[in-house]
């Protein structure tokens, strides 16, 4: 993602950053201690069984690492049933007929059949089926890699033939999520053309708040209604421009009349840095499109939200500064000019 | 020719070379040279070549080569009796025996031994496993690691198996977890034995058993106890994971065929579909991109 000037809200909490990080160190160290053992025959197998210094210490280390995974994964569950009803950040991966209607209708508007683009929630579809992928990949990797390890006990109860078994699916999955990763995760969370190289929110678990409104409506909307982008956005205009407070409320009546928050107007008045949050951030496109917009903002919507430039850079990047709820709901309207990806759909909110 | 031959054994037996033993180096001075091959008449070749930096470093490098070799003290050697080649190395087991009369006795009751007993050509004998000039203690790690190539030597060999009706198992051994771990372990330690089961840990060496027999250490009523040699608490399921060095297929192990078939089918499909999803995604983008600076 292109590092936008403006607003930031965090997804992701330390704790939750934390845990991203241990599963992915983990995820490598058991993919590279694993994989030679899968394909021992090959070259490559036997140099990184040297590097590794024998397959006894490989088989250590994947071990290590699994039990470590296992533990990561109770911790895991533990937090999403300790904190399931907290107001942000939540674990919202439950998945519902939704969801498949949301990857239908993704479908079909990334094919160009439909001009909408489905409303997305905290998570979209994608995200959701990672995370159950790694939920129950690593449910399927523990319960095969238990039994492979523990052969003799574990053929007191059960009949002998899972444990080929298990050591079938055991490879199996984890070329399955290799695969997985490589293709589907890396993509969304580094080479999409909007993304690439990287998307900063892992470490800083922060996201443009222009982009939560595009890619995770029903966070925002949710977020918004909660009040919990509000009080922080009273502190920033207050920073920048502690005279205005009332030109921002005009200031997000105007962005939503399409008078684009040009370049030159937020130089001088505060009011603009209020506007982002409000009006501007769908409407990268339609700015454009307006027919007030100054010439030099024409290019510099793509960036972020347009008003957002200058001065909202310094507004306490947790929430967006002054976004007043209702005037979130207008931009929708011109909005629908241009298709950007995120496609037209405003907010219902009032 | 016959001058230099003498000039050469004169001048070793003046000055015998320290390291080998005492007259080892007048027969070497001739089998050391490569490429010595004897015929015989009804078919078959020996290559007399021998490697002294191998043999040096075989268990038998003390000996002499007459205390084998016992009708050779002389040159001209005398005329080989053996009309076959095979019949010579299967001649020369009694050599073996000689200082290893249990080992000899204890594979004349083997399947292998009784092959041999039967006249058929390409039965291991001794030499098979062991090597004639090059034996290396088989109490050693890198006997014990080289194992699964040294039966693998014929029960790869498809058209060996199937003169005997069996079937090759070296390549299903090395994709099971003793033989996977064997081959890697080796990489790194090949002077320390493999933890994992080699072929003779199961089958046993010199009195390997058709797994039909039913003193076959691997016999069905037997397998357990073979089992828990290693596995000392496996339970009464464990040798229902034993996949009898079979390539999975429905008529057995029919639970792992299927697992592998699960994923042979699963994991194109994901793959396949994510990447659809991925291409659809750039392919939107590009779209938009070309479409919004073109319009």
């Amino acid at each position: 993602m292109r590092r936008g000037p403006g607003p930031e809200v965090e997804r992701f909490s330390l704790a939750q950053r934390a845990e991203h990080f241990v599963l992915l160190l983990l995820f490598n160290l058991l993919a590279l201690t694993g994989l030679p053992q899968k394909y021992s025959s090959t070259a490559w197998a036997a140099r990184l069984i040297t590097v590794l210094g024998g397959i006894g210490r490989a088989r250590f280390i994947h071990r290590t690492a699994a039990v470590l995974l296992i533990t990561l994964g109770i911790y895991h569950l533990a937090v999403v049933v300790a904190t399931r009803n907290r107001p942000v950040r939540r674990h919202d991966m439950g998945l519902s007929p939704r969801d498949l209607h949301e990857l239908i209708g993704d479908i079909k508007f990334l094919a160009g059949l439909s001009r909408e683009r489905p409303p997305i929630g905290r998570f979209d579809y994608r995200q959701k089926f990672e995370y159950w992928a790694v939920l129950w990949g690593t449910v399927l990797m523990a319960a095969t890699g238990v039994i492979m390890w523990y052969p003799a006990v574990v053929t007191r109860w059960i009949p002998g033939v899972v444990i080929p078994a298990s050591r079938v699916a055991h490879g199996g999955e984890a070329l399955l999520a290799l695969f997985a990763v490589i293709v589907w995760h890396f993509y969304n969370a580094h080479f999409r053309p909007d993304i690439f190289p990287m998307d900063p929110a892992m470490f800083t678990g922060k996201i443009p708040l222009e982009r939560m409104e595009h890619e995770h409506r029903g966070e925002f909307e949710e977020l918004t209604q909660a009040g919990l982008l509000l009080p922080l956005a009273e502190v920033a205009p207050a920073e920048v421009a502690p005279a205005e407070v009332a030109a921002a409320e005009v200031a997000a009546a105007v962005a939503a009349a399409a008078v684009a928050p040009a370049e030159v107007a937020p130089a001088d008045v505060a009011p603009a840095d209020v506007a982002p949050a409000t009006g501007a951030p769908p409407a990268a496109a339609p700015v454009a499109d307006a027919p007030t917009a100054e010439a030099p903002t024409a290019d510099a919507p793509d960036v972020a939200a347009p008003a957002a430039k200058v001065p909202a850079a310094d507004a306490p990047d947790v929430a967006a500064p002054a976004a007043k709820v209702p005037a979130a709901d207008e931009p929708a309207a011109d909005a629908s000019g241009g298709s950007d990806r995120t496609g037209p759909a405003g907010p219902k909110t009032s | 020719m016959s001058w230099l031959i003498l000039v050469v054994v004169a001048w070793l037996l003046v000055f015998p070379s320290p390291g080998l033993a005492q007259g080892n180096e007048l027969c070497l001075s001739c089998h050391q040279v490569g490429g010595t091959k004897v015929s015989f008449p009804r078919g078959g070749e020996l290559d007399v070549t021998i490697d002294p930096k191998k043999f040096a470093a075989s268990v038998h490098a003390e000996f002499t080569c007459t205390t084998c070799h016992t009708k050779h003290t002389g040159y001209p050697h005398p005329p080989l009796t053996a009309n076959s080649a095979r019949a010579y190395r299967v001649g020369a087991m009694q050599v073996c025996a000689s200082c290893h009369p249990d080992q000899k006795k204890a594979f004349d009751g083997s399947i292998h031994g009784q092959g041999v007993q039967m006249g058929l050509g390409d039965v291991p004998i001794c030499t098979s496993c062991h090597t004639a000039h090059a034996v290396i203690h088989p109490k050693t790690a890198a006997f014990r690691n080289n194992i699964p190539e040294v039966c693998g030597n014929c029960h790869a060999d498809a058209a060996i198996m199937r003169r005997y009706g069996l079937r090759t198992v070296y390549q299903a051994y090395t994709q099971e977890f003793h033989g996977v771990t064997t081959r890697l372990y080796r990489i790194v330690q090949p002077m320390s034995p493999s933890p994992a089961a080699v072929c003779y840990d199961c089958h046993t060496a010199h009195t390997v058993k058709r797994v039909e027999d039913p003193t076959s250490p691997v016999a069905p009523a037997n397998v357990l106890t073979t089992c828990r040699k290693c596995h000392a608490s496996a339970g009464r399921f464990f040798t229902t994971a034993w996949t009898e060095h079979r390539v999975p297929s429905p008529q057995h192990s029919a639970l792992v065929y299927l697992v592998q078939l699960f994923y042979l089918i699963l994991i194109p499909t994901v793959v396949g579909f994510l990447v659809l999803l991925t291409a659809l995604d750039l392919w939107h983008w590009a779209v938009t991109k070309l479409g919004g600076s073109g319009g």
